[in-house]
């Protein structure tokens, strides 16, 4: 009986745990202009003193832009300002990967089982990734100001553990989603220390997902 | 015959030019590489090859390779080395690369060569429509069925009649200039490519189509290799074509400039088109010392691939066309077309089924050299990975095709040819 016990107990724990942490938790629920929640969205919380403390914190922390079956993996990366980023290569072919954006302006060709050199990224913004190679390829590197960041999962929830933001002295919110209109990805959001749910006002721009879902080989 | 050759020589070309016109080829290569100040310290290349041996059964004619009617790359059965090739891409700079084929074979002419080489430039610009230069030798990018490395078929071993013809014939040497635009960052399902190519060399293409008809196969041909054909009475005969019995099909015979128009429609990552007009613009009386012919060919190709879903793919590809060489002594239309049904049975096994039929109608002067072929053809070919670089696959080919000119070698114009292959593959 004890043997069955022991593992009960600690999917009660779990569970149990699972519910008593969300009393703790700060979410975010983001829903399109249809009311359908918006997943893979990226919503950082901004306080007064992260521009001084950490604008030149070089943060030793490694994050990972993979390429699978001619795609950018995952499709929206989101990271701390000064984290390193490696772009492995999963396809056995090669790929090129470039951005223009003027938060970090790069080239990298990525050759079969050989690793490239992580790229720092030192300032906050957007990244907009592409490869010279297969034009259908389009991933995106979200640089936070700091840590306070979160994507949204498929039922629009974005969560932050509210004692993380207990000694902040918070600004506002924001969110990003490559979708988003530009007026709308401009909006600062009150936070109120309760969860809350922010509903787009305009029409998100179409989703081409379907350059994900299927593959077709090119010469 | 002979009062047509006197008339036809108009040109004379030696095949000293044939080199001249490589050799200008590559300086013009060297000048543009020089023009872009590479950076050859930061140099990276990749190697990727594939391997293919095994064993075959066979109930065919002898080969078009060993000077045989057959359409098939062998009639023999037992151990077969059925092909190497390596790859080289190297990045020379951020814009320029290049690609280098090399094919091993244990048949045909030449058993070691170039299958293609050429330069790219393609820089990384922010512009939405973007372009790309090759320069070299190489295939024009009509096929879906020919997507792997060194053009071969992901899907199948022996290749569809059109793209074996093309593999045995059809080869680049010039340039290509493509504009493109991809539709996703634009937040748009369509991409398209429009490509313009402007070439020499590649003279003789229609040859052997126009004398032993359509093939199925997967044996390219290399550079300056000869590709032979059966000894035809009325072609090698002094007092009718007068011409060998085999063909150098990327000799530059007439000084001409060919071109094509290529223009590539793609829907998301799962349907694409592609439609190709080619013009060699030869001269058809030019006629070299070996008595190889320039030939006028030209032809429409539209290639259609489309991904049903995750497991089901369709491919299809029609090719209209004519050749003409001399005063009209040989002049024929052709038609081919295929399609291909791919079914992915797991991550791992994977089926497919084609029907190719094809068909050359004689149109010239001289009934003595019959130049009347068709056919249909079923290829079914299953492939099981016993790896990531180790698969193993068999292959059924059935192909009941008729070539009049059989007939002046006794031999039925009408042949079934029959061929069962297992290949063990590795790639590297």
């Amino acid at each position: 009986m004890l043997s069955f016990s022991a593992p009960l107990f600690f999917i009660l724990v779990m569970v149990f745990s699972s519910h008593s942490a969300s009393a703790s938790e700060y979410s975010l629920t983001l829903l399109d202009s249809e009311s359908k929640p918006v997943a893979n969205a990226i919503v950082e919380i901004h306080y007064r003193d992260n521009g001084s403390s950490t604008s030149t914190a070089n943060t030793n922390k490694l994050a990972v832009m993979d390429q699978v079956d001619e795609q950018f993996y995952p499709h929206i990366l989101a990271i701390e300002k000064g984290t390193s980023v490696s772009f492995p290569n999963s396809d056995n072919i090669k790929h090129h990967v470039y951005s223009f954006s003027e938060t970090k302006v790069f080239e990298q060709g990525l050759y079969k089982g050989r690793q490239a050199p992580p790229i720092v990224f030192e300032k906050s913004g957007v990244v907009d990734l592409g490869c010279n190679i297969h034009d259908w390829m389009l991933g995106y590197i979200y640089i936070a100001d700091s840590a306070l960041f979160a994507k949204t999962n498929k039922d629009g929830k974005a969560f932050f553990n509210q004692n993380s933001l207990s000694d902040k002295d918070i600004s506002h919110l924001s969110i990003w989603h490559p979708r988003m209109r530009e007026d709308e990805q401009r909006i600062k959001l009150t936070y109120s220390g309760k969860s809350q749910v922010h509903q787009l006002t305009n029409a998100m721009q179409e989703d081409f997902d379907g350059y994900e879902a299927l593959s077709i080989e090119e010469y | 015959m002979k009062h047509f050759q006197s008339k036809s020589i108009s040109t004379a070309l030696e095949r000293g030019n044939q080199m001249q016109f490589v050799n200008s080829l590559l300086l013009t290569c060297v000048l543009f590489f020089s023009s872009d100040k590479v950076a050859f310290a930061q140099v990276h290349h990749q190697v990727d090859a594939i391997f293919q041996a095994g064993v075959a059964a066979s109930d065919a004619q002898k080969s078009f390779l060993e000077s045989g009617t057959g359409s098939l790359r062998s009639n023999r059965g037992g151990l077969r080395w059925q092909q190497a090739i390596v790859q080289i891409e190297s990045d020379w700079s951020s814009s320029f690369s290049s690609e280098v084929m090399l094919n091993g074979y244990s048949d045909g002419h030449k058993h070691l060569g170039l299958s293609q080489a050429f330069l790219k430039y393609q820089p990384i610009i922010s512009s939405r429509v973007k372009y790309r230069l090759r320069l070299g030798m190489f295939y024009p990018e009509l096929s879906v069925e020919n997507t792997d490395i060194g053009w071969l078929s992901p899907d199948s071993y022996t290749h569809s009649a059109i793209n074996s013809w093309f593999g045995e014939e059809l080869r680049i040497f010039g340039i290509e200039a493509s504009v493109f635009q991809g539709g996703r960052k634009r937040a748009s399902a369509w991409s398209w490519d429009a490509k313009l190519g402007l070439y020499k060399g590649n003279d003789p293409l229609g040859s052997v189509i126009a004398w032993r008809g359509f093939s199925s196969h997967d044996r390219q041909s290399l550079f300056a290799e000869r590709l032979e054909f059966a000894p035809y009475p009325s072609v090698i005969s002094p007092e009718v074509i007068d011409h060998p019995a085999w063909v150098e099909p990327f000799s530059e015979l007439d000084s001409r400039v060919g071109a094509y128009l290529g223009l590539h429609l793609r829907y998301l990552r799962r349907t694409q088109i592609k439609y190709y007009y080619y013009d060699n613009f030869a001269n058809p009386n030019s006629v070299n010392s070996q008595r190889l012919y320039a030939w006028r060919t030209k032809f429409h190709s539209i290639a259609v691939q489309h991904q049903v879903n995750k497991s089901l793919a369709f491919k299809a590809q029609i090719l209209g066309g004519s050749t003409l060489m001399g005063e009209n002594f040989v002049h024929v239309d052709y038609q081919a077309a295929f399609a291909q049904i791919l079914l992915q049975l797991t991550k791992r096994s994977k089926v497919s089924t084609r029907v190719d039929v094809f068909d050359v109608n004689e149109r010239d002067i001289i009934p003595e050299d019959p130049n009347n072929s068709h056919g249909s053809a079923l290829t079914l070919n299953y492939k099981y990975a016993l790896t990531d670089s180790i698969s193993i696959g068999s292959e059924l080919h059935l192909s009941k095709n008729r070539a009049v000119n059989r007939l002046q070698l006794n031999i039925a114009p009408s042949q079934t040819e029959k061929a069962a292959l297992v290949i063990l593959e590795y790639r590297y």
